[in-house]
């Protein structure tokens, strides 16, 4: 038999099955209502929206998406309702009953139910009649909850305006079903990049040793004037592209992990490009590739993130130096202009066609693997590193790139 | 260039190839020891001529303020490595007396260089 579970307006049923699979234990019950990190959260429009239309729909003062826990109810959101009752001990909710039923609870005279007439909120002068919950029911069959309408005058909902409440009930328990899965998402997420930096942080130690050995093998092989020497060739170009992944791979998670910060200081920038020469010196020596600088009205400092030039620089730099072939040069010019900074990484190297550098400005998110011209691989995080930090500091990028011919990487950054 | 070098490097890879490439250098008295704490142990009866040293040690003191400890009895100077070259660090160093620092990969070259300019 179909039921609906009012006390004053009974007769018509709801055209709806009743949920046979609905369970009451209550230890599992706050478990599940546990699991979805609803609780104390911060107002949130998605959910306002929903009770500002359930409110319009039943046509009452009052709408609320209410969540019982072991000792309270919590709203997420409510009309007609103030601030201060975001909380209540369960005791004196009506929506404890909701939850413990599988279908809707109306109550048309609050005043007139046994289990609500001596409620607070009821007994007071100018108190609340009418009352309609609609179980909030979690994929385990469990009631967390409630959307419910309340109104100061008896009144009666239609059919029509019910099957609305609870197609607007379904949508709340939607929401909360995302909030739950963005929450494991960002779990996820979050883990995947921890082990990103672990694994990036635990290869470099192994990698040290083998370019620091590879090198002083270099010298011992040159000293005898071996004819292995090219092996050492070999094993240090691949080195250094591993130990440039592994660099990419570590920024890359930081900047994910960490989010984009500034932390502006005061920063001699001619400093930060000798540094930033001292780590690719050796990768473009490897290649005889002329690497070139020009810096103008850099004497004074800046107060800037420092490191998110540093990174900027070193990965435009690094990726020229990936696509330009052996014999060929780099520059790197850095410009203090009135108002901003402007750098630019030219290179004679293999340039892009059109619509590899559209591409590159357009997608915004996609790794673009890639080959340089010694072989390297590159994972194309280099570039999405670059994006990053370009947006962070407000600046301005532009290519310019013919096959063949060259790249140039404009930057320009308010300062 | 000999010179009475301590080693204060908790990745025993890379204490292994800085060792190694000291020696081809033509230092001949190299110890290393992987940490802050027992650096300031043996640094009194090793009596070293130079501390090549780990920025950023695993456990324990970290190796600026090893440095630090080190010198308040000596006057030896130090060396640094580090995995990158960040303000922060350098501001650190700072306080200490250092000859210069070396960012990771180390090579041997770079390390040879370093030596024979403060030889």
């Amino acid at each position: 038999m179909r039921e609906r579970f009012d006390f004053c307006c009974t007769d018509q049923p709801i055209q709806d099955m009743i949920d046979l699979d609905f369970k009451t234990d209550e230890t599992r019950r706050l478990e599940d209502l546990q699991s979805y990190q609803i609780l104390d959260s911060l107002p949130e429009k998605a959910f306002d929206n929903l009770t500002k239309l359930a409110s319009e729909i039943a046509d009452t003062p009052i709408a609320m998406i209410n969540l019982i826990d072991e000792k309270r109810q919590w709203t997420k959101s409510m009309v007609g309702i103030p601030e201060e009752l975001r909380e209540a001990p369960r005791e004196v909710s009506v929506c404890q009953f909701t939850i413990k039923e599988p279908d809707v609870t109306e109550i048309c005279n609050l005043k007139e139910d046994y289990r609500t007439s001596h409620l607070p909120s009821v007994n007071s002068e100018g108190g609340l009649r009418y009352y309609f919950g609609v179980p909030l029911i979690t994929k385990n069959r469990y009631a967390i909850g409630t959307l419910c309408v309340l109104d100061y005058q008896e009144t009666k909902l239609s059919d029509k305006q019910i099957e609305q409440l609870k197609i607007i009930a379904n949508e709340v328990m939607t929401h909360l079903e995302l909030h739950k899965q963005n929450q494991e998402l960002q779990k996820l997420n979050e883990y995947k990049l921890q082990l990103m930096k672990m694994l990036s942080h635990d290869m470099r130690s192994p990698l040290n040793g083998i370019i620091g050995l590879s090198s002083m093998l270099r010298e011992q092989l040159e000293d005898e004037e071996s004819p292995h020497i090219d092996v050492i060739d070999i094993i240090e170009q691949s080195s250094s592209q591993l130990n440039q992944m592994i660099d990419e791979v570590m920024n890359y998670s930081i900047i994910e992990s960490e989010g984009l910060k500034l932390t502006p200081y005061n920063v001699n920038l001619e400093e930060v490009v000798d540094n930033i020469l001292q780590l690719y010196r050796p990768a473009s020596r490897i290649k005889d590739i002329d690497l070139e600088i020009y810096t103008e009205g850099l004497e004074e400092p800046i107060w800037i993130d420092g490191e998110k030039y540093e990174q900027l620089i070193g990965n435009l730099l690094s990726n020229a130096i990936k696509y330009t072939k052996k014999g060929g040069w780099v520059k790197l010019s850095l410009i203090r202009k009135s108002n901003s900074l402007e750098l630019k990484v030219i290179d004679s190297g293999i340039g892009m066609s059109s619509e590899e550098t559209k591409s590159l400005l357009e997608n915004e998110n996609r790794f673009q693997a890639s080959k340089g011209t010694s072989g390297e691989k590159s994972s194309g995080i280099g570039f999405a590193i670059i994006r990053h930090i370009i947006d962070l500091l407000d600046g301005d990028i532009n290519i310019e790139s013919a096959e063949g011919e060259g790249t140039t990487f404009r930057i320009e950054i308010p300062v | 260039m000999d010179k009475k070098i301590l080693i204060i490097e908790d990745d025993l890879i890379l204490a292994l190839s800085l060792e190694m490439m000291l020696k081809r250098i033509g230092c001949t008295e190299i110890m290393k020891v992987e940490t802050g704490e027992e650096a300031l142990k043996v640094s009194e009866t090793f009596q070293p001529e130079l501390l090549l040293v780990d920025v950023q040690l695993g456990t324990g003191m970290t190796g600026i303020e090893a440095v630090k400890k080190i010198q308040e009895n000596s006057d030896v100077p130090a060396l640094y490595v580090t995995g990158n070259s960040d303000q922060y660090f350098r501001q650190k160093a700072e306080s200490t007396n250092y000859i210069d620092y070396l960012i990771k990969p180390i090579t041997y070259r770079e390390l040879n260089e370093v030596l024979c300019t403060h030889a």
